[in-house]
C-alpha cells in the first residue's frame, strides 16, 4: 500500500509538473501585461467571487455528468460482461459511442434551436430567468450540457468495464471453477466481481477528463457561464489569470482522481 | 436477487426517465410571464442607481422614475415647484444703539409707528440689550434705509464696520483673535454669516485695531482671508429665506421627508465643509436651519437669481438612512443605498432581477398621483432572438437595440418604433490652453475645421448625434439661435495651419515649426466609454490626414476624472458634458470656474458669464447667451463636436401616456417633450382604455 502511495505521488508531481510547463507555456505565449501574472492578482476578490460562481456552474454540469458515467458505465458495463456471449457490452456502448460522435456544440445548439422553434422562448443558457419557483432551469441547462459531455465516457466506462471483466473470464481460475461445476451466473457475481473490485474501482478516473475537456467547447456554444467558458473567454480577451485560473479548475480533478484511482491495483 | 439486479440494470433508464421530466417542465417557461407589467428589455447590467450622478440611457431613466428633485422643469424648461413648494423672503436689520436707553426709545418709536415713516413695516421686533433686530417680509436694495433717516442720529451708535471674507472657515481665526486682542474691549460686535464672512463693528478709535487684525490676519496666510473697511455704521443687514416643502410626501420605505433631509442632504453635498463642486452654487448661502418639519430657513447676504437653479441642483439623500446615532454618515450605509436605493419618485425598487436587471413598482404614496402601470421590469436578455420572437409575441415593449438589429428591422417593418428624445448631452473637445499649440486661437480653429462632423458617428445604436445647437441645453427657456461654429474646410484649416507656422515636414510626414516641434497631441479619452473612444480614434484619422499627430488615450475613469483633469494634466480630453438649463455657467466657463477645464481666461466671458447670472427677464438673458455663444465659437476653448440624444425603440404602439387626472390615455407619439416629463406615466397600450376616435 506505502508503495502504491509513493509512486501515485510521484505520479501526481510528474503530472503536475508536467502540466505547469504546458500551461506556463500557454500564458507567456498570451500575456501582455507581466503584473497580471502575480499570484495575488487571482486571489483578489473579483477573481474569487467569478471562480466561485464559475464553479458552481460546471459542478451543476458535473452533478449531471459524473454520476451518469459511473452509475450508467458500472452498471451496463457489469451487465454486457454478464452476457458476453450476446456482445451485450457493444450493443449498450453503442447509443452513446454514436452520439459522442456527434459534436457536442452541435447538440447544444440544436437543443436551443428546439427550445426557440417549439417552446417559442431561448434557446441558450443566458436568455431566460426564473421570475419564481425552485429554479429548475439552471438544472436543465447543466442536462443539456452534461448529455454530451458525458456521452463519451459513458461508452468508454462500459466497454473499459466490461472488457475488464471478460478478459479475466478467461483466465485459468474462472475455468477450473467451471470445471469443478459452478454455473456462469455464480462465478460472475460471488468470484469474479468480489475478486475485481479493486481493479475495477480503478477505472473511474477514465471519464473525468473527458467531461471537463468537453466542457471548453459545450459550455461557450451554450452560453453557460461556467469554468470552461470562463477558459474560451480568457483565451479571447488575453487574460493569463484567467487562462491559469480556468486552467487549473479544469485540470485539478483530473489530477486528483488519477491520484486516487493509482491507490487501487491496477486494472490490467 | 433477480429483481435487485434488474432494478440496477435498469437505472440509467430511470435517470434518463427523469430528464424527460425535466424536459417537460421546462418546456412551459416563458421569457416574460407576466401580462401586467410594463417590459423593458436591456443588454447591460444595472449597477449602482446614485441620486448624485447626471446620467443618460436606461441607468438615467430608472434614476429619474426612482429619485424626485426638489424642483422640477416643465415642458417649457421653466422651474416649478415640486417637493420645494414656496420661499418667503425676509430681511433681518440688526441696529446697535448707543445705550440700552437708546435702545429702548429707538423700540418706542418704531412700534408707534414713527420709524420708518413709510413702507415696508417691520413684522418682527426684538431688543436685547443696545442691539435691535427687526425682521422684514421681503427683500429689496436700501430697506433699512427708511427706517435709520427715520430714528434720531443720537440714538444710533457710531461703529467702524469691518469685514473679513475667504474661501474657507474664518470662524476659529477671527475668535482667536478676539481672545488674544488687546484692544478687545473696543469690538462691539462680531456677526459670522455662514463660516466664511464676518462682520466686525469696532467702536472709539478704529485705527489701532483695524492695523492689528490686519497684522493678525497677515500673519495667518491660511485660510486667506481678505480684510474689507465698510465704513462707519450701525447695522448690518442679513438675508432670511423660508422653505415650504411639500407634506404628505413619503420616502419608499414609508418614512415621511422632512426638513431633516433636506438640511442632511445640504450638510453633506453643498455645505460650507463639503468638498463637492455644488458647494460652489451654494456659496451664497450662509447657515440652514430647520424651523419645523416642513420649513428651514437660510440666511444669505445677497439672494442671486440663481437660487431656485442652485437648489435645482440639490439631489435629496434620506437621513434616516445614512446617519448614524451620533449624527455622522455611515459609509457602509451609503453602498447599501446605492444598491437598494430609497427614493420618492413615482416608481420604487422592488428588487434587483438575478439576471442583472431590475424592477420597479408604482409608488402609492406618490405625491403627483400613483402611475397606472404599477410594474415596470428592465429585463436583461443578451441574444437577439428571444427579443424578437417576444417583440412578435407582444410580450416586450421597450428594447435597447444593438448592432444586430438593424438588419431584422429592415426585413420586418413595422414592428417597432423610435423615439428621439431630446439632447441632454454634448460631446466635446477640451482643449488645454496652457499648453501649446492650444494656446493659439488659429490652432484651435484649424484644427475644428479640419473634422468633417458629419462623417463621425457615436457606436452606440441607442443614441444619435446631431448638431452643438450651443451651449446651454435646446428647450431652457432662454436658449436663442444655434451658434455659429467652424465648417468643415480642410483647405482652410492646413492655411491655418501653416500661418500658424505649423508646415509639414516632408522628412518624417508630420506638421513641426521652424523649431523643429512637431504638431502632435494625445487625446485623452474615458476607456469605459466605447462610443467615445470610437469617436477618439474617428477624430484622430481625420486629424492624421491633415499631418497631425493625435495619440488616442483611453484612461481608466478613475485616473482621468480623479488626477488628470483636476490636476489639469492632459493636451485634449474628449468628454461628454450635460446640456445645462441654469443661467450659471460661470464654473465652465468663467476664468475662475472650478470646472473650467481648458483654462479659458477671456475678460469678455467671465464679464457675461457674471452678467448671465443677474436678472429674469428671458430677452435680456437670450441677448446675453448669445454673445456668450457667440464668444466662445469665435474663441474655441473646446471643440463642439455635437449634442447627442437618446433612442428609444418601442414596439409599435406599446405605450401610452395616462397621467393620474387624465380620463383617457394619449398615444406616446402624440407628445413632443422631454420624455423624462411624461415618462412616469407611461402604461401598455390597451384598446378597452383608449378613447374611440
Amino acid at each position: 500500500m506505502t508503495r502504491r502511495l509513493l509512486s501515485s505521488l510521484l505520479m501526481t508531481v510528474i503530472r503536475v509538473i508536467f502540466i505547469g510547463i504546458v500551461l506556463g507555456f500557454l500564458v507567456r505565449r498570451i500575456t501582455s501585461t507581466p503584473g497580471d501574472l502575480e499570484l495575488g492578482s487571482w486571489l483578489t476578490e473579483p477573481w474569487r467571487g467569478v471562480l466561485l460562481n464559475r464553479l458552481i456552474v460546471s459542478g451543476r454540469v458535473l452533478i449531471f455528468a459524473l454520476p451518469t458515467i459511473l452509475i450508467t458505465g458500472y452498471l451496463w458495463g457489469i451487465f454486457g460482461a454478464r452476457f458476453r456471449r450476446l456482445h451485450l457490452a457493444r450493443l449498450l456502448s453503442l447509443p452513446f459511442s454514436t452520439f459522442a460522435c456527434v459534436p457536442g456544440f452541435w447538440f447544444v445548439i440544436l437543443v436551443a434551436a428546439y427550445s426557440y422553434f417549439h417552446w417559442q422562448r431561448p434557446g441558450f443558457a443566458d436568455e431566460l430567468t426564473l421570475e419564481s419557483g425552485p429554479n429548475l432551469l439552471v438544472w436543465w441547462h447543466a442536462a443539456v450540457v452534461a448529455l454530451p459531455a458525458a456521452a463519451a465516457g459513458v461508452a468508454w466506462q462500459i466497454r473499459a468495464v466490461a472488457t475488464h471483466l471478460e478478459r479475466t473470464m478467461g483466465r485459468p481460475w474462472v475455468r477450473s471453477l467451471l470445471l469443478e461445476g459452478e454455473n456462469d451466473d455464480t462465478i460472475f457475481y460471488r468470484y469474479l466481481l468480489r475478486h475485481k473490485a479493486g481493479s475495477l474501482i480503478s477505472l473511474f478516473s477514465g471519464g473525468i477528463p473527458l467531461v471537463l475537456s468537453s466542457l471548453i467547447v459545450l459550455e461557450p456554444a451554450f452560453h453557460l457561464e461556467g469554468i470552461g467558458a470562463l477558459l474560451t473567454e480568457s483565451i479571447k480577451t488575453s487574460s493569463p489569470s484567467g487562462v491559469l485560473i480556468s486552467a487549473i479548475a479544469l485540470v485539478s480533478p483530473s489530477i486528483l482522481a488519477s491520484f486516487f484511482s493509482e491507490l487501487f491495483p491496477a486494472s490490467s | 436477487m433477480f429483481l435487485i439486479r434488474g432494478i440496477l440494470y435498469s437505472l440509467p433508464l430511470w435517470i434518463l426517465l427523469a430528464g424527460g421530466s425535466l424536459f417537460r417542465t421546462v418546456a412551459g417557461f416563458r421569457l416574460v410571464a407576466e401580462s401586467d407589467a410594463l417590459i423593458h428589455v436591456i443588454s447591460k447590467r444595472i449597477d449602482r442607481l446614485s441620486p448624485l450622478e447626471s446620467k443618460d440611457g436606461v441607468e438615467g431613466e430608472i434614476c429619474g422614475l426612482l429619485f424626485e428633485p426638489l424642483l422640477r422643469r416643465d415642458a417649457s424648461g421653466t422651474l416649478q415647484p415640486n417637493l420645494i413648494t414656496g420661499w418667503s423672503f425676509r430681511s433681518v436689520v440688526t441696529i446697535r444703539c448707543n445705550s440700552e436707553e437708546a435702545a429702548g426709545e429707538a423700540e418706542a418709536r418704531i412700534r408707534a409707528g414713527e420709524a420708518p415713516a413709510k413702507e415696508p413695516r417691520p413684522i418682527a421686533l426684538e431688543r436685547f440689550g443696545t442691539v435691535l433686530t427687526l425682521v422684514f417680509d421681503r427683500v429689496e436694495p436700501g430697506l433699512e434705509t427708511p427706517l435709520l433717516e427715520a430714528l434720531p442720529q443720537r440714538l444710533l451708535g457710531d461703529f467702524l464696520a469691518l469685514k473679513v471674507a475667504s474661501d474657507h472657515s474664518i470662524r476659529a481665526l477671527i475668535s482667536s483673535w478676539i481672545e488674544s486682542s488687546g484692544k478687545k474691549e473696543q469690538v462691539s460686535t462680531v456677526d459670522f454669516f455662514g463660516d466664511r464672512e464676518a462682520s466686525l463693528f469696532i467702536s472709539g478709535a478704529a485705527d489701532p485695531v483695524v492695523e492689528e487684525l490686519r497684522t493678525y490676519l497677515a500673519a495667518n496666510p491660511e485660510p486667506k482671508s481678505h480684510l474689507e473697511i465698510v465704513g462707519r455704521r450701525c447695522y448690518s443687514v442679513d438675508r432670511e429665506t423660508l422653505i415650504d416643502l411639500r407634506p404628505k410626501v413619503f420616502w419608499h420605505d414609508g418614512v415621511p421627508f422632512s426638513a431633516e433631509d433636506v438640511r442632511f442632504s445640504y450638510d453633506t453635498l453643498a455645505g460650507n465643509s463639503s468638498e463637492s463642486p455644488l458647494a460652489q452654487d451654494f456659496d451664497f448661502v450662509h447657515s440652514l436651519e430647520i424651523v419645523s418639519p416642513l420649513r428651514l430657513r437660510f440666511s444669505s447676504t445677497g439672494m442671486p437669481d440663481t437660487m431656485e437653479e442652485s437648489w435645482e441642483k440639490l439631489p435629496i439623500l434620506p437621513a434616516h438612512l445614512l446617519v448614524g446615532k451620533k449624527g455622522e454618515v455611515v459609509p457602509e450605509a451609503i453602498s447599501q443605498y446605492l444598491l437598494s436605493p430609497i427614493g420618492m419618485g413615482p416608481y420604487r425598487l422592488l428588487r434587483r432581477r438575478p439576471d442583472g436587471g431590475i424592477d420597479l413598482a408604482a409608488n402609492p404614496a406618490y405625491h403627483r398621483g400613483v402611475p397606472r402601470e404599477r410594474l415596470v421590469r428592465y429585463v436583461r436578455v443578451s441574444s437577439l432572438e428571444p427579443i424578437l420572437l417576444s417583440l412578435q409575441d407582444g410580450t416586450l415593449d421597450q428594447i435597447e437595440v444593438d448592432s444586430r438589429f438593424a438588419g431584422w428591422i429592415q426585413r420586418n417593418p413595422g414592428i417597432v418604433e423610435t423615439l428621439k428624445d431630446i439632447p441632454r448631452f454634448q460631446e466635446l473637445v477640451v482643449w488645454n490652453l496652457k499648453r501649446p499649440p492650444f494656446d493659439r486661437a488659429p490652432v484651435r480653429r484649424a484644427l475644428a475645421q479640419a473634422i468633417n462632423l458629419k462623417s463621425i458617428r457615436l457606436n452606440d445604436p441607442n443614441r444619435y448625434l446631431t448638431a452643438s445647437s450651443g451651449v446651454f441645453a435646446r428647450d431652457a427657456p432662454f436658449s436663442p439661435v444655434p451658434m455659429t461654429l467652424p465648417d468643415f474646410d480642410p483647405a482652410g484649416a492646413k492655411k491655418l495651419l501653416d500661418e500658424a507656422g505649423f508646415t509639414v515636414n516632408e522628412k518624417v510626414g508630420f506638421r513641426s515649426n521652424s523649431e523643429g516641434a512637431a504638431c502632435s497631441f494625445t487625446l485623452a479619452v474615458d476607456a469605459t466609454n466605447p462610443g467615445l473612444v470610437t469617436l477618439a480614434r474617428s477624430l484622430s484619422r481625420q486629424w492624421a490626414e491633415m499631418s497631425l499627430r493625435v495619440e488616442v488615450e483611453a484612461l481608466a475613469p478613475e485616473l482621468l476624472y480623479g488626477e488628470r483633469l483636476p490636476e489639469r494634466k492632459f493636451d485634449a480630453v474628449l468628454l461628454p458634458r450635460e446640456l445645462p438649463y441654469g443661467q450659471d455657467q460661470r464654473d465652465i466657463w468663467h476664468s475662475e470656474g472650478s470646472g473650467n477645464l481648458s483654462g479659458l481666461a477671456d475678460k469678455e466671458v467671465d464679464t457675461l458669464t457674471q452678467s448671465l447670472c443677474v436678472g429674469r427677464d428671458v430677452e435680456k438673458l437670450r441677448e446675453t447667451v448669445e454673445r456668450l455663444q457667440n464668444r466662445i465659437a469665435e474663441l474655441q476653448p473646446v471643440f463642439f463636436l455635437g449634442d447627442s440624444g437618446r433612442i428609444i425603440t418601442l414596439r409599435k404602439g406599446a405605450i401610452d401616456i395616462f397621467p393620474p387626472d387624465a380620463e383617457h390615455p394619449l398615444p406616446l407619439a402624440e407628445t413632443t417633450h422631454r420624455v423624462e416629463i411624461n415618462r412616469p406615466w407611461w402604461v401598455r397600450h390597451s384598446p378597452q382604455q383608449s378613447p374611440t376616435p
